[in-house]
């Protein structure tokens, strides 16, 4: 019996008493209509990850490595930070991820001009002064054109933050449906380790208002991914 | 005054209150494009939604287990996990959890349960500075209303309402209409107190029993901010939010985006398991999660109506419902309004909010919408069945005597035949709808049907037997 939480036997005792009687399915339930697929499989997963980036708005940008630096490194440019030793106290920054195994290099290669205003993990939270961040992500979806990011990519606030969230990813790392990329969250057993994960699907957006779409609501105004194809 | 009172006195107002309509039509309009458009996505909606049914149904079915499964996983991840009989109980335990850890400003982003459990005012009331950062909960917490509606709270406002109401609270200039300048305003307005906040409150969409993690659904960004930036995060849910599997999710978020707003998934889908682990780079220290009953396990025990539980809060009941459209989310004076609000009412405040199953046409709209196959006209009727069993004995008696009536084919054709005098007659009395008019609680609203010069049976009689100008016939020509 938990002392501090008496109300806690309680419910479970009602439960368990009030499920011994089953119930009936609905009038309108079939078991047939359950047993159809409810989604064709996809044939082209590439593409279909393409048009939904499309659809809800997120910024795609394929190439092979040195078009991604140089990508990235007009998307900072274009967000006001300045490359250099010394940005002035107030100016904006940069929260980078730290990079994992394996993208060592073109992690080194993407920040380097930026290294007098990057941040990272080690140095702390982000906060309203990281005008990007940069990170990788766990999988990448074409069935709605999502991506699939964990607490290990640079925590919790930095894919939220800033107004501007930018996803390095190689072409590999897209699975057709929801269902693989929660799969893989369960390799290691049913319980993952990493205390939150997040689905984002295109930037921050609200429709509270007319229902008329405005993005930037909290989070990312802009998403970009930086697909290494 | 009664519930049942207040219903009607507010609806015959909001009935007639053009300006909202027009909103309301627009915004429903949208949403229906929007849902229409949404399922095509699906090769089968109704076989999506069979199958959520069957998730649900089983998650419903060892719900016990299934929450003990939830309550070990999570609080393997150092998670805490506070179970409520009562509003009372869940509001008590979050108050004392913030008086002893010293907050004083709280973020809350979007969940029904808090409003159902009163949770903000009880707050505010203990100077703990409470801020709804949804941005339609935002504007009718301004505003101090309830939300209009469980998905979209301020679906009854138009722009106008709430660059008025931005100017005068944020001191926006009075000339800002754009929702893009509308929305900019309000972030960064929250943003300042999402810094300054010690204690986050979101709800759950789905707790999810095999991993041990709460999955919350949005668009804005702001239940993800709440978990991250506030050094403690309080989750306040309902017990009946359990699916069974992680995998689950890959059928219930896109279900659950299409019926609530038509998108393929919504923009923010996260998951949460704890407070920040030992390898992780922020997060909060602590987090609880208050898994609040209120109801819901006698609702179990009601194998009848028990489907109300898998219930997944997506609103595509209310924006079907002809009613709904009709009295708007206020006239229900209820937490959670339109069909579903009128089958949980009652179960989570009792048999005074049972005048709610009357506010339904019977159109089965709501249930040939409802992504998890909740029978939700046939529990309307069941409702009118039991609250038919309270009224007065005077009326009890006068339903069995029609019942008798009607429920013989001689019985009920001189039922009809002196019902037609009686009518004739009384609108010979006056001009429909005058006030002396007898029919006038009819009348007043609608134009009384002509009636027919024969019954149908009489009609019918004598088609089959022409040369019968008998009787029947004569009779008819009379009554
Ligand atoms: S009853 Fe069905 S349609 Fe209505 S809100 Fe719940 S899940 Fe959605």
């Amino acid at each position: 019996m938990n002392q501090e939480n008496p109300a806690r036997e309680r419910i479970l005792r009602r439960l368990a008493a009030a499920l011994k009687t089953p119930t009936q399915p609905p009038w309108t339930h079939s078991p047939a209509d359950a047993a159809r697929p409810a989604f064709a499989p996809l044939t082209d997963i590439r593409t279909h990850f393409r048009d939904e980036c499309a659809a809800n708005r997120t910024e795609l940008i394929e190439g092979r490595r040195e078009e991604l630096v140089r990508a990235f490194y007009k998307l900072l440019m274009d967000t006001g930070l300045a490359p250099g030793e010394n940005p002035g106290p107030g100016a904006p920054r940069i929260y980078a991820q730290k990079p994992a195994a394996g993208v060592e290099a073109i992690w080194e290669e993407l920040l380097r001009p930026w290294q007098g205003c990057s941040d990272g993990p080690d140095s702390g939270p982000p906060d309203d002064r990281h005008a990007t961040s940069l990170t990788l992500a766990e999988a990448l979806i074409a069935r709605t054109g999502s991506l699939l990011i964990s607490t290990a990519q640079g925590g919790r606030a930095a894919s939220v933050l800033p107004p501007l969230h930018i996803v390095y990813a190689r072409a590999e790392q897209i699975v057709a449906e929801l269902d693989d990329a929660l799969a893989r969250l369960q390799n290691h057993g049913p319980t993952p380790a990493r205390s939150m994960f997040s689905l984002i699907t295109g930037p921050s957006r609200t429709a509270d208002i007319e229902k008329m779409l405005v993005l930037g609501a909290h989070g990312p105004k802009r998403l970009v991914i930086l697909l290494d194809a | 005054m009664n519930a049942a009172r207040q219903f009607e006195q507010d609806a015959r107002r909001i009935a007639v209150d053009v300006p909202l309509h027009q909103v309301l039509k627009k915004n429903l309009a949208t949403y229906q494009h929007a849902a229409g458009l949404g399922r095509e996505r699906f090769a089968d909606w109704n076989a999506a939604r069979a199958q959520a049914h069957a998730v649900k149904a089983e998650a419903i079915a060892h719900l016990d287990r299934y929450l003990l499964e939830f309550e070990r996983n999570l609080t393997a991840r150092g998670g805490r996990v506070f179970w409520a009989e009562t509003a009372a109980e869940a509001r008590d335990y979050i108050l004392a959890l913030a008086r002893r850890r010293q907050v004083r400003q709280v973020v809350k982003s979007k969940s029904m349960v808090s409003e159902e459990v009163h949770l903000t005012p009880a707050l505010e009331a203990a100077g703990i500075a409470t801020l709804e950062t949804d941005l339609g909960e935002y504007i009718v917490q301004l505003r101090n209303e309830p939300p209009f509606h469980i998905v979209t709270p301020a679906m009854h406002l138009r722009r106008e309402h709430v660059a008025a109401l931005f100017h005068e609270k944020l001191g926006l200039p009075e000339s800002v209409h754009e929702p893009e300048a509308l929305v900019a305003a309000a972030r960064a307005e929250m943003r300042r107190r999402f810094l300054a906040a010690e204690m986050g409150i979101t709800g759950a969409n789905f707790l999810i029993a095999d991993a041990g993690l709460v999955a919350v659904t949005e668009n804005e960004g702001n239940a993800r901010l709440s978990a991250a930036l506030p050094r403690i995060h309080v989750v306040l849910t309902g017990i009946e939010k359990i699916l069974p599997r992680l995998r689950d999710l890959a059928l219930f978020w896109p279900l659950l985006a299409t019926a609530g707003t038509g998108q393929a998934v919504t923009c923010y889908n996260s998951l949460i398991g704890g407070p920040r682990q030992e390898n992780e780079s922020d997060g909060p220290e602590e987090m609880h999660v208050v898994l609040l009953d209120n109801g819901r396990g006698e609702l179990a025990a009601d194998p009848e109506q028990r489907d109300i539980l898998h219930c997944i809060r997506c609103g595509a009941c209310l924006n079907i419902c002809p009613i709904f459209e009709t009295v708007g989310g206020h006239g229900y004076g209820t937490t959670y309004q339109g069909p579903i609000g009128a089958v949980l009412t009652p179960h989570l405040r009792g048999p005074r909010f049972a005048h709610l199953a009357q506010a339904s046409s019977l159109c089965g709209a709501c249930t040939s919408v409802c992504p998890v196959e909740i029978d939700l006209h046939p529990h309307l009727l069941q409702l009118r069945r039991d609250s038919s069993r309270r009224r007065p004995w005077r009326e009890q008696a006068a339903f069995r005597a029609f019942g008798w009536l009607a429920g013989d084919g001689k019985r009920f054709e001189k039922l009809g035949r002196r019902g037609r005098r009686w009518l004739r007659y009384a609108q010979s009395l006056a001009a429909p709808s005058s006030r002396l008019d007898p029919l006038r609680p009819w009348t007043r609203y609608r134009a009384a049907p002509e009636l027919p010069p024969e019954s149908f049976r009489d009609w019918w009689r004598k088609r089959k037997n022409p040369a019968a100008t008998n009787d029947a016939g004569a009779k008819a020509a009379h009554s």
